[in-house]
């Protein structure tokens, strides 16, 4: 480790002093320091852009623009099923060849619905877990082996500070970003990146978002965004084409002709 | 093309064999109660190979002493004939001699000295001590290793042979005390004989054995083709009782298998590791590999996990490590530009599959059917997953519920309609068949998918978008 201090210039009147650990196997610049977060930077602009979230609303409230490209995110909701997976589709239908980790999904993911969203469903993988040693283990191995490029992980309990760092280290190596969606008993100072909080909207199809803590940047207001489900639910005008569910079957659709129809 | 062959003496196979199984130093291997080969600390003690067992024992009490174990030294020179294999398609071994012929590969490997440093260094780093000699044929290149007279010519060679000693030659004592006697000193002085006389003055062997050096006579030892399969057995110093301790031993095994794969340009594809026990009863312990792995480092990570797992049944003394599924292996170039991930997806694979069971994988498929809950399907991950080119126009949930959950008429009053109906009717031709109305609704502000089933009016969950 060295020591070393930084001075952040904000403006040309203010200096602020911060002291820092590095490691030193690492070649360090002051941009890789902003990247991190770790170091407040005022009014500092532009940051390294992150992975866009997909909501236009959620990137401008985000410290990178987005989620950032590698590291820990807490995503809080009270039960399943509250668009925790709607808020993050949209990025990971952007995202490159690497494959997509869920750790231990409360329920079963829908293929329809996440080919839906953009996603090649190979590159799903979905791990099952017993007990809360493996599920770690699996979920820091994921993240540190470069292969993954996003993972997504409910854990059975909020983990310890060395835990965290240690993902942390691993999602860094690997550069992974790491999604935990947790409900409201996690404890509120998580070392993780950013926390978002999400609760259903009284308006139907709409969501409660709040940035409540994230690193490089200011707590927002709640937003309210609309689901994607909502946007896809637009006036239903069942044509003859549409009624064919399912894409994947042997037969050619029937459907298409009236005449051909009748014919049967 | 005249041929060459260089002759390796490995004299430190038993010696590399008990250090593989765990031997300590100083130490040296015992056979019929005899110094078989001693480790250079044990010399420095002064005890030499052909002491009898009382006398090294008398001269250092810090000696430890192991048996021969001929099982492990041939898997070791099997492993060296094979490496030797990708320089020359003649390769002969034995106990402790590899031959390998020379003259059909020299100009590929840059010349006859960086061929010899090769294989002597190679020997040097896997097994020890060796001794090396250039001849005209085999029989020559191993006596002329015997006696360390080396050359890179192999004319110097050829007339080298004519002033071998008679008492160095590999014959009976009695046969080389006669020949002595008779004033015979040199193998020049035995080239004086007519052949018919050499027959019948002497044991045939030694005219058979003539012969043979002096190229006279085809050399007719069989040559060694690589194996289809994968096998190899370790034999411990010790007997070991922790499963995790074996790590370091089957990573010896593990070396040999790589590099059987490397000459072959195979992955290896499953791989099973016998422990035998001292009252040889066998506990298997089969490692998937799932699309194959060639590097030593990339399989030591997954057995590790399943050594963590198992416990040893009885103290093992001999590992056996077979495998016969290979593939053909496949490279991945990584992109120059990014940083290189620490491994590949097969790799990570391998491990989540070692610690966490068989089962823990899953990847998402669809099938060819109406019915959402039979065209969502989980499956065991890496099996052949069917995208549609298309994106279908009707709106899916992201959450399935495995099956429908029926709803209350309370409940459905809470609802707030969306969008529906979406009929979506199959298999009426059997009896679990169904004719389904799924509707969108909001349900204190989630969206949820329910449908109303129109034969028993019966309404249920289905799916959350979650």
């Amino acid at each position: 480790m060295i020591f070393g201090q930084i001075i952040a210039l904000s403006g040309l009147t203010k200096h602020k002093v911060y002291t820092v650990y590095i490691d030193s196997m690492k070649s360090i610049t002051l941009q890789s320091l902003l990247d991190q977060g770790t170091v407040w930077a005022g009014e500092l602009t532009p940051r390294e852009k992150g992975r866009t979230t997909g909501h236009t609303q959620l990137d401008e409230l985000l410290a990178h623009g987005g989620w950032p490209k590698q590291g820990v995110v807490d995503i809080q909701v009270s039960a399943p099923g509250q668009g925790e997976l709607q808020l993050l589709l949209p990025s990971l239908a952007q995202a490159d060849e690497r494959l997509w980790v869920w750790l231990d999904p409360p329920l079963q993911p829908c293929a329809q619905g996440i080919r839906q969203a953009g996603i090649a469903l190979k590159r799903c993988l979905i791990l099952r877990t017993e007990n809360a040693g493996d599920a770690l283990w699996a979920l820091e191995r994921c993240l540190q082996s470069g292969c993954v490029d996003s993972a997504l992980a409910w854990l059975r309990r909020p983990p310890n500070n060395k835990a965290l760092r240690r993902l942390q280290m691993a999602a860094e190596t690997g550069g992974t970003l790491a999604h935990l969606i947790h409900d409201e008993h996690w404890p509120a100072d998580a070392g993780t990146h950013a926390r978002v909080a999400l609760w259903p909207s009284q308006t139907a199809g709409h969501l409660h978002a709040q940035i409540v803590r994230q690193r490089g940047g200011p707590q927002q207001r709640p937003i309210v965004m609309p689901l994607l489900a909502q946007q896809a639910c637009s006036p239903p005008a069942p044509k003859p084409a549409q009624l064919g569910p399912v894409h994947l079957d042997p037969q050619p659709r029937l459907s298409l002709q009236p005449s051909l129809q009748l014919a049967l | 093309m005249k041929r060459q062959f260089i002759a390796i003496l490995a004299d430190d196979v038993p010696l590399a064999a008990a250090q593989i199984g765990g031997a300590t130093t100083p130490c040296c291997v015992i056979e019929n109660q005899r110094v078989l080969c001693a480790d250079p600390n044990a010399e420095k003690l002064g005890i030499h190979p052909g002491m009898s067992q009382g006398t090294a024992i008398a001269l250092s009490a810090d000696l430890t002493l192991y048996p021969r174990h001929l099982a492990t030294e041939q898997g070791l020179m099997q492993g060296l004939a094979q490496w030797a294999y990708r320089h020359s398609s003649w390769v002969h071994w034995n106990e402790d001699c590899l031959i390998v012929e020379v003259a059909g590969s020299e100009k590929l490997f840059g010349g006859l000295e960086s061929l010899w440093q090769r294989l002597h260094s190679r020997t040097l780093r896997h097994i020890g001590r060796c001794r090396v000699a250039l001849g005209p044929n085999p029989e020559a290149a191993v006596l002329l290793a015997r006696l360390e007279w080396q050359t890179l010519d192999v004319n110097q060679a050829q007339e080298w042979l004519t002033k071998i000693p008679l008492t160095r030659l590999p014959l009976n004592a009695p046969l080389i005390q006669r020949l002595s006697a008779m004033g015979l000193n040199q193998i020049e002085s035995l080239l004086a004989f007519s052949s018919a006389d050499l027959a019948r003055r002497f044991p045939i062997e030694l005219k058979d054995y003539l012969d043979r050096l002096l190229g006279r006579k085809p050399d007719l030892r069989p040559t060694w083709t690589p194996q289809e399969n994968f096998h190899s057995i370790l034999s411990l110093q010790q007997a070991c009782h922790n499963a995790q301790a074996l790590a370091f031993p089957i990573k010896h095994l593990l070396d040999q298998l790589a590099n059987f794969l490397k000459t072959r340009q195979w992955s290896c594809l499953e791989f099973t590791l016998t422990f035998i026990n001292e009252d040889r009863q066998q506990q298997p312990l089969t490692l998937a590999l799932g699309q194959g792995l060639h590097r030593t480092e990339a399989m030591i990570e997954p057995l590790k996990l399943h050594l963590n797992k198992i416990t040893l049944s009885a103290p093992v003394i001999d590992i056996q490590l077979t495998s016969d599924r290979f593939r053909v292996w496949r490279g991945e170039t990584g992109d120059l530009m990014k940083p290189q991930p620490k491994d590949t997806q097969s790799e990570l694979l391998i491990a989540l599959q070692a610690r966490l069971g068989k089962h823990a994988l899953q990847g998402l498929n669809l099938a060819a059917s109406w019915l959402p809950e039979r065209a969502n399907i989980q499956q065991a991950f890496g099996l052949d997953v069917q995208e549609p080119a298309a994106a279908y126009d009707n709106i899916r949930p992201t959450w399935l519920l495995p099956t429908p959950l029926p709803m209350a008429p309370h409940d459905l009053k809470t609802l707030q309609w969306l969008r529906g109906p979406e009929r979506i009717e199959a298999h009426w031709w059997q009896d679990q068949g169904g004719r389904r109305d799924y509707h969108v609704a909001s349900q204190s502000g989630a969206l949820v998918w329910v449908f109303k089933d129109l034969r028993t009016q019966q309404w249920y969950l289905h799916g959350l978008f979650g």
